[in-house]
This record gives structure tokens, C-alpha cells and sequence, in this order.
């Protein structure tokens, strides 16, 4: 058996690396960017230069706090012409012009060089006079900004055009002031880096591969390191460590799913086995056809009728505590928080539980009305046992393995939460911290919800396996 | 086979007891809330800090408005700043160099039964702390942004016989200096430095951003204060300050309670200041994310206050006797303007004529009727309608394909190929005007307004092509300027509105090409002028250029829909956010 075990862990562990890898690139795709929550909003406060070099050097900062300036992965299968050291640049328009350029002309210390240059003049345009021809400061400055993205040929040319056009617009005479003086000769050295780095293009470079070996300081050891050594990591929209955010929300998603859980393998069980048993007679068809019908209601529906019709007094049907988990305050007496919180479960763990009933007790009469065809149990009713005894004993334990599969799914969505339930009902579980994260682009919770999922998911399979060879041992034989 | 019936028994038999329902939330917000003024309002997500300084989430400002205090404040009623801990509003004493005006000089003095919640006087040294806390280059996040704004302030000097009163000078001359040394909220020392890290940080070194950047490298202290206040204790635990509210139970993901403090200072103002009514024994804030529970506490009343319902919803709710019977439901403005913004460095849409072409073809009507349900209401300025400088006189676009294809034409743009889509010759090569309009993915509003624009535009010749992307996308594009029309919205404070960010031409937000010499230098007169009549004057001038020039398509300002418990007086709605100030309700007699 624990060879067994270690066998299965042996193939299970292997998934769970492939799917933390797709959840890590996956975390690296969605929109927003996490160092934006950790800067300021948008704001018409400042002035432009000020902004400008705050934002570029919070940029940078907070990007280091989060390891953005590492790469990304153990090694790195890329063209040879970018360099090695091409993750450390962090911020997002440089890296779109710095990549394409070295895409284009595959000369990196020339494209390094010409961004340099760029940086260079703007450095020196921040010192244009104010009183010097505004509009064509103005001018330059717009043309300037749009060259910091620019990267096709001809808009570059075209905007160098409008710097010259700007400058010579100023006068000669302006030349003679130092300020005007560099700009003019840093436009030049500009331009001439431009050139250059046309004249060396080597897409030779371009088709050489190269693979690099970065070793383990990289973002996705930071990050599986983390998820192994149980720290998952902080929310960025409270800064609150993302396990105890998941723990709380846990509790409540657990409490409903096990309530679920029983209730639906408590009822499902003998309902299938009681329609197995009648399944000639009209009462066991009509049970059958509602089933059905109840397990084609959907859940979100099923729930925005039961709060609608239910908890409300428009329709005369009050009956039930309203959403939420009730209003008695923290010190409150324990039993009657207690009963006020169970009294505002009991409309979602039957929203949770309704499908699975319809489902389990199909599964069951499907599975017992195979079973009870075989010979075997043709053999034990002749032998004069009691039906009682028949359908427990030999029926249903051979129609378990349907129910076994059941556990394998049933196992993680213990934990994973139900959105829609927990969202119409208000119920602060698994599926609203998920529906709330996914919202508030709180990528830290998302994607550590997903690795846990992921894991319970292996090991539903896991018991599941286990369960297989308890309930019958010629699953070990015949593999073996 | 006797199992099943057993089971079903004991299933119902549960069902049964459990649902003879008390509804413990519909009693203590009826019945008891009444008697007790307890006030349940609605939060539509968890609050992430609330701790002011460290937050610039609406959710979160909507509890720490109530907790803690600044020195003065915008009325929500009557839109004037009005004294809250300083005794009365400063005076501006200009600073002046020759003729020149090189600063201001606001002198405040804290009122002098002011407290915080452990008895201790706010005092001018908790002032100094604030703005050291703030200027703390080793905090970032939205500490950052507040830090950057009160840049702005050179000196605070305390005076050495009042430990009330101090002075705070902003120089150069900043024309929204008096809210800036005044509307910040302030927190006392002794819960937020217990153990006085900043205690031997001069305040006028912190100012001083050059000499700021030194002791960020060589006093450790900036470094573990900034360690310490990051942490949960001083965002979730510690928040206390002057306000009349204190906080009380905080269930993640349930509900969090503010109380009012016994014998509160500031009760003694309320007869005369509005910031200082504070009537509700209770307000316990619900988290609820969904419109759908809204709904059903709305229908069996056990929340009285929630905004931001669905405009469909809300319009559903107007026709529920039930609701309107208990409810008010209202749609206040807010101080947020909807438009779509233009690349003005496109060479098709450099024209100030394309521009206004284009505004003639976005039906807003049809947008405000059939998307957003009435909820909003057509706009002609930048500015608020409620701001005392708004311009009256400019009237909103209407749709108007004749004018819009005469302005084309005027401009060049005709179909000569026949195609439907017009063209012209523009750097020798003949263009179609055929343009991106980028918006977020998923958002129902932004592609149903995309949408009424395309079919509109292509009547006109112009051809539409809507790209919904990914946000990442489309603040690439516009930063690099790879754009040619993109959705956007400008949200204004009720300080002066500041044109600078977004339509200087230093502006790092002008993504639309906006900006001449004459306009960059209205702007930088309205920034400099003491001059209010003249800063008037100049607002109104900047309004019409931006009217003539285009740079943008005037969508609507959004309206909110409200509902608020009809057993409450006071309960008015403002443009301030929050959009209604529950400590501000009063139970009817």
C-alpha cells in the first residue's frame, strides 16, 4: 500500500510543478500592474519633472521590493542578441522600445547606446529657458516624449524631423546660450546614435540562440519557495498576509460544504438505493423525474429566487433569516450567535447541496440497478438472504466505486467555495475572497487560491485511490 | 429499506425549527435601531486600511471620516471649507519679496477642548508628527502621493506659548494652499509613535526634500518607523483619533462598527458646525459586494443607507410600493466627468475640426437614455457644474451628422473613392479616416457606448474600428501615444481644480496633444494669481479654449443611485464623497 502511495505521489508531484509553473506565468500575464498599487494613484498635484523622476524611482524601488528585476525563471532560451542582464530593466515603456529595437536591428550596445542618448537629450532639454520661443519648447518637448516609445523607423524619423524643425525655429541667435547650445549638440550626438545603430544591424545574432542559466535567485523560486515554506505572500489591496485572508475565509466555506456534504450523501445515499429498488414503480419514476428537474435549476437562479421569494416580506414568505451571517455582535452569548448564524446557513448550504443531491442519487440508482443484475446478487437473493441484507451488504458496496469518484471532486470543492452562493448570500468564503480578488486584481490571493485548489484536487485523487483498493482489492491485484 | 422516510423526517424536523426565523439583523435595525439610532450602512467591499494616511480608497475614507479629524473641511451641504480642529479658518499672510509674492503664511490654532480618545489635547506637536509621518521618505504607496502633495509646505514653526497654535508656510505661492495645510486628516502621536522614532526628526529637514533624501540614508529610524506603520496593527488594530466615532468590532468580510464616543468634545459644536453632528449611537457598516442581498435587506429594510445600487436595479426599486414606501431614493452627482480623450498628435485627428466633428457624432442623448438609464447628465466642461467657476455659458454636443460631415469636408476629409469611409491626402498618401477606439474588456457601458459611436460615425465617413483590450494594453498604447480615441473619466476634488497634469504641455498626463503657449500660460496664471476674481476669469478662458479646441468628447456625469431609510432626517445626499454622511442622520421624531 505505502508503495503504492509513494508511486501515485510520484506521479501527482510532477503535476503539481507543471500547474504551479502554468499558475506562475499565468499570474505574470493578467492586466495590472502590481507595482501600480504600490504608487501613488493618478494625480494633478505635482509638476510634470517632479512627477516624472518620483514615479520613475518609486518605479524601480518597488519593483525590486517585489523581485520584477529578476528573471523570471531558472534559465532562459532567447535569441543571443538581447543581453543577459535584460530583465533588470523594470520599467514598462522602455522595456517595449529596448525590445523591439534589439528585435529590429540586433545590436544591443547599439540600441543602448541610442536610448542613452535619448536620455541624454531630454536631460539636457529639461534646462530649455522657459522664456525661449515656448511653442517650439512645447513643440520639442511632445516630439521628445513620443520618441521615449517610439521604435518604428519612419515615426522616429518623422519626430527627429520635428525636433530639428522646433530648434531651428527657436533663431541661431539662440545658440549662443549654453542651454540651447547642448541641446542642440545632444540632439546631434542623438542622431548620430540612431545612425549608427541602423548602419550595425546583425540579424545574424538575431537566429543564434542562447540559453542562459540564472540559478535559483529568480521570481519563480521566490515565489514556489514561498507557497512550499507557507508563505503565501501579502494581499496588495490590505497588505494582509494572504493566509490569514484564506484561513478566515476558509471557515465559512468549510462550514457549508461539510453541512452540504453530509446532507447530500446523507439523503442521496438512500434515495438512489430506494430508486434502484423501486425502479419499476411509478413513485420512484416521478422522484426520478423531479431530480432531474431540480438538478437542471441553476445554482445562481435557484439562489436569487430563494432570497427573493424567501427572506423578504414582499411575498408574503418571510420565512427565512435574510442574507449575510446575522447582526449579534461579537460578545454576544455563544448559543445564540450560534443558532443566528446556523439560521443564515441553512438557505445556502441547501443552495450547495440541492444539485448534488439529484446528481449522488442518480449515480447511485444507475450504479446499484447495474450492480443488482449481476449474477452474484442473483446467487444471494436464491440463497434465501433478506433483501435488507442483499442490497446493503452486496448491491450497494459494489455500486460504491461511482461514489468514490464522487469524492475525488467532492474533496477540494470542500474548500474551493461556490461564487455564485456565497456572492448572492453574502457569505464572506472562499468564492467571495476569489469573486473580490479577482475584482480588486489582487493577483497574490488569486493565484495562491489556485495552488491550493490544485493541491486539494490531487489529493482528492489520492484518497480516492486509496479508497478504490479499500473497497475492492482486485484494483491492487490487476495492477499489479 | 426504512432508512430514507426516517431521514426525510429529520431533514424537515430541522428545516422546521431553523426556520422559525427571529431575523436578529431586521430586529436590531428596525425595532432597536430605532429606539438606540443605530445606523446599518453598506460598504460595497472590505476596507483595506483605516488608517488615512495610507489610503486613498473611497471605501476606506468612508469609515475614517468619522474617527479622524482634519483642521478644516469642505461642508458637504454647502460646499465651503469650515473649521474642524482649528479654532477658525486661517488667514493668508502673503510672504512678499519686492513686489513679488514668494509664499503664504497660515497661522492655525487648534480649538482647545479638542481630545483624543484617551483624553490627551490634540495639540500642534500632533500636527508636526502628522506631517512627519507623511514626509517620511521611506513610505510609499498612497503615503507617497499625500507626501508629494504636501511637498508644497516649506515650514512649520509651533509657537513656544500656545502648544495649540502654529504656522505653516507654503512657498513658492501655491494657489490650493490653504486645503493643503488644512484638509489632511490628523493622528496623535502617542498611539502612532509609542515609541518616538520620530521624535528626534527635525520636521523642517523632512520638508526639505534634498535633506530628506540624506536622512533617509543615515537615521534608521525613518526606516523602522515605516517598517512598523506598514503593518496590519497600525491599519486594522490602532485607529483612533478626534473624531466623535471610535472603532468597535471588525468581522472580516462581515461588518465592521463605528461607536460614538460618550461624551464626545465636538458635541458642543454641533449647533453650529456640521462637521460636528454626529447622532447615531451606532453606524455598523455591512460588507456586501452584490447587488442582490442589497435588494432583499432594501425589501425586509434592515440596511438603511447604500449607494452605487445598479441603475437597472434602482430603477426596479422605484417601481417596489415596498421600497418607496420606506426609502428614499435618490441619484446625487459626484465630482466625476466621463469623456473620450483624442490623440491630438495623430496627424487625423490634429485638426480641431475632426475633433468637433467627432463630438457631433457621439449621440450622448441615446448614451445617458439607453445605457445609463437617465443616470447621468450631459456635460459641456471639465469643470464640475458645481464649482463657482463653471463655465454656464457652454452648451453640450448633440448628434448632428450634417454638421459633423460639413466640418469633415471643411477640413478635407471627403469619400473620393466611394467606399463610404472618407479620405484625403495627408504627407503625399492618401488616408481613410478610418480610427481606433480602445476600452477596457469587460466593461458593459464602455463597449455599448463604443458601439452607438461606431454606428453613428460611419454615417458621417468615419470609420470606427472598437478594440476592447486588456487595461495593460491600453495604458501602453496611451502612454506611447499609439492611440486614437480612448475612453477616460477626470474625477476633481472641491479645491481649485488644477489644469496642469493634463493640459499643460509639460503635463505628464496630456495624452492628447493639448497645449499652446497661451494655454500653458493660463494655466500656470491660475496656478500663481492671488487674484480670485482674475483666477475666475482665467478658469472661464481655459473653458472655452478646451470648448474650441476639442481635445476631448464630452460623455456625462454619472449620477449615483441611493437608497436611504425614510426614518432618518438629515439624510441628504452631497457631490462629496462619501455621498451621504450618516453621521449626519437623525432619527424623525
Amino acid at each position: 500500500m505505502i508503495i503504492r502511495l509513494l508511486k501515485k505521489l510520484g506521479y501527482f508531484l510532477p503535476t503539481l510543478l507543471i500547474i504551479s509553473l502554468v499558475a506562475f506565468f499565468l499570474s505574470k500575464m493578467p492586466s495590472g500592474d502590481p507595482v501600480d498599487n504600490y504608487l501613488p494613484p493618478d494625480g494633478d498635484l505635482l509638476n510634470s519633472q517632479y512627477e516624472a523622476d518620483y514615479y520613475e524611482k518609486q518605479y524601480i524601488k518597488f519593483s525590486r521590493q517585489l523581485h520584477l528585476d529578476l528573471p523570471l525563471f531558472y534559465f532562459s532560451l532567447q535569441s543571443a542578441a538581447w543581453p543577459d542582464t535584460f530583465h533588470r530593466i523594470v520599467i514598462p515603456h522602455k522595456i517595449l522600445v529596448l525590445d523591439k529595437l534589439t528585435g529590429q536591428y540586433g545590436n544591443w550596445p547599439k540600441v543602448d547606446g541610442y536610448y542613452k542618448s535619448l536620455e541624454a537629450l531630454e536631460s539636457s532639454f529639461f534646462h530649455w529657458p522657459d522664456s525661449i520661443a515656448p511653442d517650439q519648447r512645447i513643440n520639442f518637448q511632445r516630439s521628445l516624449g513620443l520618441l521615449k516609445t517610439a521604435y518604428q523607423d519612419e515615426v522616429i524619423l518623422a519626430l527627429q524631423q520635428q525636433l530639428n524643425q522646433a530648434l531651428a525655429a527657436t533663431g541661431q541667435s539662440y545658440k549662443e546660450i549654453s542651454a540651447m547650445h547642448s541641446i542642440s549638440s545632444d540632439l546631434l550626438t542623438y542622431k548620430e546614435s540612431y545612425q549608427q545603430l541602423k548602419a550595425s544591424t546583425n540579424t545574424s545574432l538575431l537566429r543564434t540562440p542562447a540559453l542562459r542559466w540564472y540559478g535559483t535567485d529568480n521570481q519563480y523560486h521566490h515565489w514556489i519557495s514561498g507557497f512550499i515554506t507557507g508563505d503565501f505572500g501579502v494581499s496588495v489591496r490590505d497588505r494582509r498576509p494572504v493566509f490569514e485572508k484564506i484561513t478566515e475565509a476558509a471557515w465559512w466555506t468549510l462550514c457549508i460544504n461539510i453541512m452540504s456534504i453530509l446532507i447530500a450523501f446523507g439523503l442521496s445515499i438512500p434515495l438512489g438505493v430506494f430508486m434502484a429498488n423501486h425502479a419499476n414503480e411509478e413513485k420512484a419514476k416521478r422522484f426520478n423525474f423531479f431530480l432531474f428537474f431540480l438538478y437542471s435549476i441553476p445554482q445562481f437562479w435557484m439562489a436569487m429566487l430563494l432570497v427573493i421569494f424567501l427572506t423578504t416580506p414582499q411575498y408574503g414568505m418571510n420565512w427565512f433569516a435574510s442574507v449575510g451571517l446575522g447582526s449579534l455582535a461579537a460578545d454576544a452569548p455563544f448559543w445564540s450567535r450560534f443558532w443566528e448564524r446556523l439560521s443564515h446557513l441553512i438557505l445556502p448550504v441547501f443552495c450547495t447541496t440541492y444539485g448534488a443531491i439529484a446528481f449522488i442519487s442518480r449515480q447511485v440508482r444507475g450504479a446499484m440497478l447495474d450492480v443488482s443484475e449481476r449474477d452474484y446478487i442473483r446467487t444471494a437473493f436464491a440463497k434465501g438472504l433478506s433483501r435488507e441484507s442483499v442490497v446493503w451488504k452486496h448491491t450497494f458496496r459494489n455500486a460504491l466505486f461511482p461514489l468514490i469518484t464522487l469524492i475525488a471532486v467532492v474533496f477540494p470543492a470542500t474548500l474551493a467555495g461556490s461564487v455564485v452562493v456565497e456572492v448572492i448570500f453574502n457569505i464572506p468564503g472562499m468564492g467571495r475572497l476569489l469573486f473580490d480578488s479577482l475584482l480588486g486584481r489582487d493577483w497574490p490571493v488569486v493565484f495562491m487560491v489556485l495552488m491550493i485548489v490544485t493541491l486539494l484536487n490531487i489529493a482528492g485523487n489520492l484518497i480516492a485511490d486509496l479508497l478504490y483498493t479499500m473497497a475492492d482489492p482486485r484494483v491492487e491485484i490487476n495492477k499489479n | 429499506m426504512n432508512v430514507f422516510p426516517r431521514l426525510a423526517v429529520l431533514c424537515f424536523f430541522v428545516l422546521t425549527i431553523f426556520s422559525c426565523r427571529t431575523d436578529p439583523a431586521t430586529t436590531t435595525s428596525t425595532s432597536t435601531a430605532a429606539a438606540e439610532a443605530v445606523v446599518t450602512s453598506r460598504l460595497r467591499a472590505e476596507p483595506t486600511a483605516l488608517n488615512p494616511l495610507m489610503t486613498f480608497q473611497g471605501i476606506d475614507l468612508q469609515v475614517t471620516r468619522l474617527i479622524f479629524q482634519p483642521l478644516m473641511e469642505y461642508d458637504a451641504y454647502k460646499l465651503t471649507l469650515q473649521p474642524v480642529l482649528a479654532k477658525e479658518m486661517p488667514t493668508a499672510n502673503y510672504l512678499k519679496e519686492g513686489d513679488k509674492i514668494t509664499g503664504t503664511r497660515y497661522d492655525y490654532e487648534i480649538k482647545p477642548d479638542a481630545v483624543w480618545e484617551n483624553g490627551q489635547p490634540v495639540l500642534a506637536a500632533d500636527y508636526v508628527f502628522t506631517l512627519k509621518y507623511v514626509m517620511n521618505p521611506k513610505l510609499g504607496g498612497p503615503t507617497a502621493a499625500y507626501r508629494s502633495a504636501l511637498s508644497a509646505i516649506s515650514e512649520v514653526t509651533v509657537d513656544n506659548n500656545n502648544p495649540r497654535k502654529f504656522s505653516v508656510t507654503i512657498a513658492p505661492f501655491n494657489f490650493r494652499g490653504k486645503y493643503l495645510t488644512g484638509g489632511f486628516p490628523i493622528v496623535p502621536e502617542y498611539l502612532y509613535d509609542p515609541k518616538g522614532l520620530l521624535k528626534n526628526v527635525d520636521v523642517s529637514d523632512l520638508l526639505d526634500s534634498k535633506k530628506a533624501a540624506q536622512l533617509a540614508e543615515t537615521v534608521p529610524a525613518l526606516q523602522q518607523f515605516a517598517n512598523e506603520i506598514n503593518t496590519p496593527e497600525f491599519t486594522r488594530e490602532k485607529i483612533s483619533g478626534s473624531g466623535p466615532y471610535k472603532l468597535g468590532e471588525w468581522t472580516t468580510g462581515e461588518r465592521l462598527v463605528t461607536e460614538k464616543k460618550k461624551d464626545w468634545w465636538g458635541d458642543t459644536y454641533a449647533k453650529t458646525n456640521g462637521h460636528f453632528e454626529a447622532f447615531p449611537r451606532q453606524i455598523i457598516y455591512l460588507v456586501i459586494p452584490d447587488a442582490v442581498p442589497v435588494v432583499a435587506m432594501l425589501q425586509n429594510g434592515t440596511l438603511d443607507a447604500t449607494s452605487q445600487i445598479p441603475n437597472a436595479t434602482f430603477l426596479e426599486l422605484k417601481e417596489n410600493p415596498n421600497i418607496t414606501e420606506n426609502y428614499n431614493l435618490l441619484t446625487p452627482s459626484n465630482l466625476v466627468v466621463s469623456f473620450v480623450g483624442i490623440n491630438g498628435n495623430s496627424p487625423k485627428l490634429s485638426d480641431k475640426r475632426v475633433r468637433r466633428a467627432l463630438s457631433y457624432l457621439m449621440d450622448t442623448d441615446e448614451i445617458i437614455e439607453s445605457v445609463k438609464l437617465g443616470m447621468a447628465e450631459k456635460i459641456a466642461s471639465l469643470i464640475p457644474v458645481q464649482l463657482p467657476y463653471y463655465d454656464k455659458t457652454l452648451k453640450p454636443f448633440s448628434l448632428n451628422t450634417e454638421k459633423a460631415v460639413a466640418l469633415l469636408e471643411e477640413a478635407g476629409w471627403k469619400d473620393s473613392n466611394n467606399n463610404g469611409i472618407a479620405d484625403k491626402v495627408i504627407n503625399g498618401k492618401r488616408e481613410e479616416l478610418s480610427l481606433r477606439y480602445m476600452f477596457s474588456a469587460g466593461s458593459e457601458i464602455s463597449n455599448d457606448i463604443a458601439i452607438l459611436f461606431k454606428n453613428a460615425a460611419i454615417k458621417a465617413g468615419v470609420e470606427i474600428n472598437v478594440e476592447a483590450k486588456e487595461r495593460k494594453a491600453i495604458l501602453t498604447s496611451v502612454n506611447s501615444g499609439d492611440f486614437d480615441l480612448y475612453p477616460s473619466a477626470l474625477s476633481s476634488d472641491l479645491n481649485y481644480y488644477d489644469f496642469y497634469s493634463y493640459w499643460h504641455s509639460d503635463g505628464s498626463r496630456n495624452f492628447y496633444g493639448f497645449g499652446s503657449a497661451e494655454t500653458d500660460g493660463i494655466i500656470e496664471e491660475i496656478r500663481t494669481t492671488t487674484d480670485d476674481d482674475r483666477r475666475n476669469e482665467l478658469y472661464l478662458k481655459m473653458q472655452q479654449i478646451i470648448a474650441e479646441e476639442n481635445p476631448v468628447i464630452f460623455l456625462y456625469k454619472t449620477q449615483d443611485c441611493v437608497a436611504i431609510h425614510k426614518r432618518f432626517e438629515n439624510a441628504r445626499t452631497t457631490v462629496k464623497a462619501p455621498v451621504y454622511e450618516e453621521n449626519r442622520f437623525k432619527l424623525k421624531d
